[in-house]
């Protein structure tokens, strides 16, 4: 059983895509891209060729270079809007036994699905690539105003690719499932699908799980090539007036001018203005000539403007036949590359008065609805697992009241993590277990979920002790956490089910103050886990000088004891940066009293111990990260 | 003593029926269980064989990216070098001999060594057969021989042997008007 995939098979370019652990994914074609223009050849050599390549060769072999061939799909030759395109196609158009709308390429005759199969089998060939499996299955996409005819062409095509085709959906209903719409309540969708070429508005119904288009509408010749050509004409206006030159006649130029004017129009979408830099863009008797202009997003608009607003009659229209009002419509989609542009997302929420959804590139989301449709008709097959996510860091409460994550936030469940921990002070004999729930730094600002003790822990030196935490979450979200001696074996456990944790809007409340007291909350756990690392420090010299008081030098051994009271009574009060000097002058004397003592045994000093950093004492390499230490309870 | 026997009978009977009762609510529920089992079985493996394949092409996209990880970057630099190109193609001859624009012909070459030593390399198009897997043409003019290029707008370079980006040329077509072949006399018709 091979792979489902959702393809778009659109006018100019076609994508395909396929469901991956759950979430739909565009797979990139044997060129590395992720579109694949919509154009066929057969090349002088007699050679056939699909997507970029016939794309390259198309004005050297016009005639057999066949493109847009969607506005020929399950047309018939005598149709108005056939015999429109044939004064406008390059290549030879027919007329079939059957009446049909066929092309002549390469000196043979081809019926359309003919030609978008070609299409479709190189991203069947490419998919399979990429994903190293069989890919059978398919969704396709066609536009809402399709009629049966024309769907079932596209049927064909993609049965004569080889396709199993699984259904035909609406591109607007494609897109909607993309974002999810099909699993809100009853509702009207308005997509507004404004791409290269075309301008399409579609008014849905959403109900009981499925989509009924009530009304589409569009504008066959209206998109960004338009808005390009403005740009480009904008350009050698002002050019000309700089310089009296007409870049018009200058095919070269032209070619340079509308690259640029391409890239600068994307770029004014996140910008407010950008420049039109184009170097020796010609030349005259005085000599090289170069195009330096400024454009902004505001000249932008205005250009663009009486182009814009020409697609604001068809949504009209749609609504009128749909029998609604703007206000009715409950969610706005944009769908189509130009829809990037900051002015045509104003002009829809001003009209619908209210936001549009966007998020996904506008280029993919059709593909991608594709995807998800196939995945679900391939999935009453094949079950597939929905899993959630834990939506907030958990760990532990340690040393200084630090909240020391386990697992954070967004891991995917079931899961499970472990991390081994220690005692804070000498012969501790038990430890809590503070379970915490939260993204801030400081316990107390995080929320409970759960206490436990474990006891029984045999007398040893700080440190020592392996305490050994490990978290569980299952897939119905209950936690369950483990805190277990190693030593001794004892363990102790606690089970937090899920409803003990925090509801939606309480989730999103403890992240945006996560990002509010960021600034603040980093701080106070620098202070916590500076006091931890001086009070180490203290603890270490302590133990030094009592393990080896005779073999320190009289002099050095005031000292420490004036700079072990000075970090004692920095770590009285509050002021980090007195912890931290006191800490270093400590922490040199002992460098100074460990050479003294490695000189008296006659061995040479060894590297500077690693006192006054901040982190973890480590000890040897079987001990885990002992990231903090447990409060004396 | 017969009826006591009879009775004893027909509740062993009923006893052995109840029993098989139970035995085939058992074997069903097995049944069911087993097959339950295969199942997750059998999704436990695609699970863990689609979680293989990813991973496997994860780190095969993660060894390209660092292969092609400049391209964009290259890509994006490629209108600098057209620049000083053209800059240098019309250099006035009376500047040519100043040593100040040998020093930028310098950094030009600095330039070119540089995208070089990462792996950039121009395609050649000019006096070869046009081919659109590094060529795109932007003109089918006369001139020339039929299919070959003429000219090249743009050049087209290549990144670790790959196409970063085609070279836009002129590709010829032919001395005389005469030479065209056979398809393109249709084009007249239905013009």
């Amino acid at each position: 059983m091979g792979r489902a995939v959702g393809i778009d098979l659109g006018t100019t370019f076609s994508l395909i895509a396929t469901m991956e652990g759950g979430e739909p994914t565009i797979i990139t074609n044997s060129e590395g891209e992720r579109l694949t223009p919509s154009v066929v050849a057969v090349s002088k050599t007699g050679e056939r060729l699909v997507g970029l390549l016939a794309k390259r060769q198309a004005i050297v072999n016009p005639e057999n270079t066949v493109y847009s061939i969607k506005r020929l799909m399950g047309r018939k030759f005598n149709e108005a809007s056939v015999q429109y395109d044939i004064k406008r196609l390059p290549y030879k158009i027919i007329e079939a036994r059957n009446g049909d709308a066929w092309v002549v390429m390469g000196g043979k005759e081809y019926s359309p699905p003919e030609i978008s199969a070609m299409i479709l089998q190189k991203l069947k060939i490419d998919a399979e690539a990429y994903l190293g499996e069989k890919v059978t299955d398919a969704v396709v996409t066609v536009p809402a105003y399709f009629n049966d005819s024309q769907r079932q062409a596209t049927k064909d095509a993609g049965t004569i690719a080889g396709f199993n085709v699984l259904r035909i959906i609406n591109e607007p209903t494609a897109s909607s499932l993309a974002y999810g719409l099909d699993k809100k309540k009853d509702e009207v969708i308005a997509v507004y699908d404004l791409g290269g070429g075309t301008f399409d508005i579609s008014i849905l119904e959403l109900g009981e799980g499925t989509f009924h288009v009530k009304s589409t509408n569009g504008d066959t010749h209206l998109g960004g090539d338009d808005i390009d050509q403005k740009i480009m004409d904008w350009l050698c206006d002002e050019f000309k007036k700089e310089t009296g030159i007409d870049l018009r006649q200058d095919k070269m130029a032209l070619q340079r001018l509308k690259d640029a004017g391409e890239k600068a129009k994307r770029e004014l979408s996140t910008v407010a203005q950008t420049e039109i830099n184009l170097p020796f863009i010609t030349a005259d008797a005085t000599g090289p000539k170069h195009m330096n202009i400024t454009l902004t997003r505001a000249k932008l608009e205005q250009l663009a403007l009486d182009l814009l607003e020409r697609s604001i009659g068809p949504v009209r229209q749609a609504l009128s036949d749909a029998s609604l009002a703007p206000a009715q419509i409950d969610e706005v989609i944009l769908i189509g590359g130009q829809t990037r542009m900051p002015k045509v997302q104003e002009m829809v929420r001003q009209f619908f008065g209210k936001e549009p959804i966007k998020g996904i590139n506008p280029d993919e989301a059709v593909a991608l609805g594709a995807a998800i449709q196939a995945g679900v008709l391939k999935g009453e097959v094949r079950e597939v697992l929905l899993l959630d996510v834990t939506p907030l860091t958990l760990g532990i409460e340690t040393l200084g009241g630090v909240a020391t994550p386990l697992i954070s936030r967004n891991t995917t469940i079931p899961t499970s993590k472990s991390q081994i921990f220690s005692t804070a002070a000498d012969n501790q004999p038990s430890v809590e277990i503070h379970v915490l729930q939260g993204e801030r730094p400081m316990a107390t600002d995080n929320r409970t979920l759960g206490r436990f003790m474990l006891d029984g822990i045999l007398p040893a030196p700080r440190g020592v002790p392996q305490i050994e935490v490990a978290f569980d979450i299952d897939a119905n979200g209950i936690l369950s956490v483990r805190a277990q001696d190693k030593g001794t074996g004892r363990e102790q456990k606690i089970t937090i089910t899920a409803s003990s944790g925090l509801s939606k809007e309480e989730v999103e409340k403890m992240k945006r103050e996560a990002d509010t007291f960021a600034a603040d909350d980093a701080r106070k756990k620098e202070e916590a886990e500076t006091r931890n690392t001086a009070d180490t420090l203290v603890y270490t010299a302590e133990r030094t000088i009592r393990e080896q008081g005779d073999k320190i030098p009289s002099d050095l051994r005031q000292q420490v004891d004036g700079k072990i009271a000075a970090v004692r009574s920095a770590l009285q009060g509050k002021d980090v940066n007195y912890i931290k000097s006191t800490m270093q002058e400590l922490s040199e004397v002992m460098q100074r009293i460990g050479a003294a003592i490695y000189q008296q045994a006659g061995t040479p000093p060894p590297p500077p111990p690693p006192g006054g950093e901040p982190g973890p004492e480590t000890r040897g390499p079987e001990e885990g990260t002992i990231e903090g230490e447990f409060r004396e309870v | 003593m017969a009826e006591e026997e009879k009775l004893e009978e027909a509740n062993e009977m009923a006893e052995g029926e109840v029993i098989a009762e139970d035995i085939e609510t058992l074997k069903q529920a097995l049944a069911e269980e087993k097959t339950k089992a295969e199942r997750y079985l059998s999704n436990w493996q695609r699970a863990q064989a689609d979680f293989i394949n990813y991973r496997k092409r994860v780190e095969q996209d993660k060894n390209e990216v660092t292969d092609f990880a400049n391209a964009t970057l290259i890509l994006s630099l490629l209108p600098v070098v057209d620049d000083l190109e053209r800059a240098f193609a019309s250099l006035p001859s009376k500047l040519q001999a100043l040593s100040w624009v040998d020093g930028i012909r310098l950094v030009y070459r600095k330039l070119q060594a540089i995208l070089e030593a990462h792996g950039v390399a121009e395609i050649k198009a000019k006096g070869e057969n046009f081919d659109p897997k590094f060529h795109e043409a932007a003109m089918y003019e006369e001139g020339g021989e039929e299919g070959i290029v003429t000219e090249e707008l743009q050049k087209g370079y290549k990144l670790k042997g790959r196409i970063l980006r085609p070279a836009v040329v002129v590709v010829g077509k032919g001395k005389k008007k005469n030479d065209i072949k056979p398809e393109t006399s249709q084009t007249s018709e239905e013009q």
